[in-house]
């Protein structure tokens, strides 16, 4: 038996909230360890009814969503009203209705984003920065730099780590596409889009949409 | 063990701010950690609290999931077991609610919330494995994970050495460690 502690004994201590000696820890092994704990068998117990809401409010209240679950009550019911009125009309309106759509998409001048990672490491910035044809800005205000690849891949770096911020994309037609909000782990953002060529320049917001820092994408 | 797709869209839309995104975690692990905060907490108001306590901290800091490093459910879990345990120890009838809790049988969960193939492959071999470990391991990794208690309290309780309880316990998480991996080597 001994009473020394190594990374194993840590990493299983720190998996049942034990306390160990507080020396280091093989992080790979806690989370085997938690995935192991969390295999052990309990009653899985549904909660009751009105707790989700008390959920969603106190969590909201730390963080306000940047999209609501109403967009997409309200999105769902679009599509569904949608669909009613195609059926009404007939094929022939049907028809038409998709030929409308479809020049529509094809032509949007909005390309359309969203927040991939927010773990992003440096040589992945760096691999961005040498693909052929990336673009890169720098924000006029506070600290940062926007990087856009051709293949609709992006990376925002050296932000302020501590605060939340709303990205959202310029497009050729002086319209934005907001991707959303995010805490920068390392200050740093990845994200993609898929008309990059339509993208002149990079936002950064408040939460509430508030514009902080812009930066135009040059180099292409 | 690394996540499965499902739980990385999750969690990239959690860093947009979906708020669809957190009902829809909360929908698909609630009853696990609701579940493993009543075993260790026996107590349905400070269940709730800690199901509270988890979803927000998972809504607030989403990129503390580190995908690599499990599943969403086994980081939620911990998460849970963390603040109930804490919760535990906070409570001067801590004793009471042991004597409660060993008198609890143990119940296999009734439905897989990840709903993945994997996670039930997971889940049957490492509960295999606790099964299959001799009791003197078996008993102090329950209590030390059920009941939230520290090696010091564990090894009391069995009126065994500290450092003895440290070792089997060590034993008998390695082996369902063991047991993981092999699943994840598996085709």
């Amino acid at each position: 038996m001994n009473d020394a502690w190594d990374d194993e004994d840590r990493a299983i201590a720190r998996a049942l909230d034990v306390p160990d000696d507080g020396g280091a820890v093989d992080e790979r092994a806690l989370g085997d360890y938690r995935v192991v704990l969390g295999s052990l068998p309990f009653e899985e117990v549904t909660p009751p009814g009105p707790l989700e809401e008390q959920v969603v409010a106190a969590a909201l209240a730390r963080r306000p969503a940047a999209t609501s679950a109403l967009d997409h009550a309200r999105a769902q019911r679009r599509s569904r009203l949608r669909a009613v009125s195609l059926g009404a009309v007939g094929v022939a309106a049907a028809i038409i209705v998709a030929v409308l759509v479809t020049t529509h998409d094809g032509s949007s001048p909005r390309p359309n984003g969203r927040i991939t990672s927010v773990a992003v490491s440096r040589p992945d910035i760096d691999a961005l920065l040498h693909e052929p044809g990336t673009r890169t800005g720098t924000f006029d205000h506070g600290p940062g730099t926007a990087v856009l690849a051709r293949n609709g891949r992006g990376n925002i770096y050296g932000l302020d780590p501590s605060a939340v911020v709303g990205i959202s994309l310029e497009t050729t037609q002086g319209q934005t596409a907001s991707l959303g909000s995010v805490l920068p782990a390392d200050g740093a953002i990845a994200f993609s889009v898929n008309r990059p060529e339509r993208v002149t320049a990079v936002r950064l917001t408040k939460p509430d949409g508030t514009l902080l820092a812009r930066a135009t994408l040059l180099g292409d | 063990m690394p996540a499965s797709a499902h739980d990385r869209e999750l969690t990239a839309q959690l860093l947009a701010g979906d708020e669809a995104a957190l009902r829809a975690a909360y929908r698909e692990h609630a009853s696990a950690v609701f579940g493993l905060a009543m075993r260790i907490l026996s107590n349905t108001a400070l269940a709730e609290e800690t199901t509270q306590d988890v979803f927000v901290r998972l809504w607030e800091r989403p990129d503390r999931f580190d995908a690599e490093r499990g599943t969403l459910r086994a980081f939620l879990l911990a998460i849970a077991h963390g603040r109930a345990v804490e919760r535990v120890r906070a409570e001067a009838s801590m004793r009471r609610r042991h004597e409660s809790a060993l008198r609890q049988p143990v119940v296999p969960a009734n439905d897989d919330p990840a709903g993945g193939l994997i996670v039930r492959d997971v889940q049957d071999a490492v509960r295999r494995a606790l099964v299959e470990l001799p009791d003197d391991q078996r008993r102090p990794i329950e209590m030390a994970y059920y009941e939230g208690l520290s090696y010091r309290d564990v090894a009391a309780a069995l009126s065994e050495p500290e450092g003895t309880v440290k070792y089997r316990i060590r034993a008998g998480m390695q082996k369902m460690r063991a047991a993981l991996q092999a699943v994840e080597v598996s085709p």
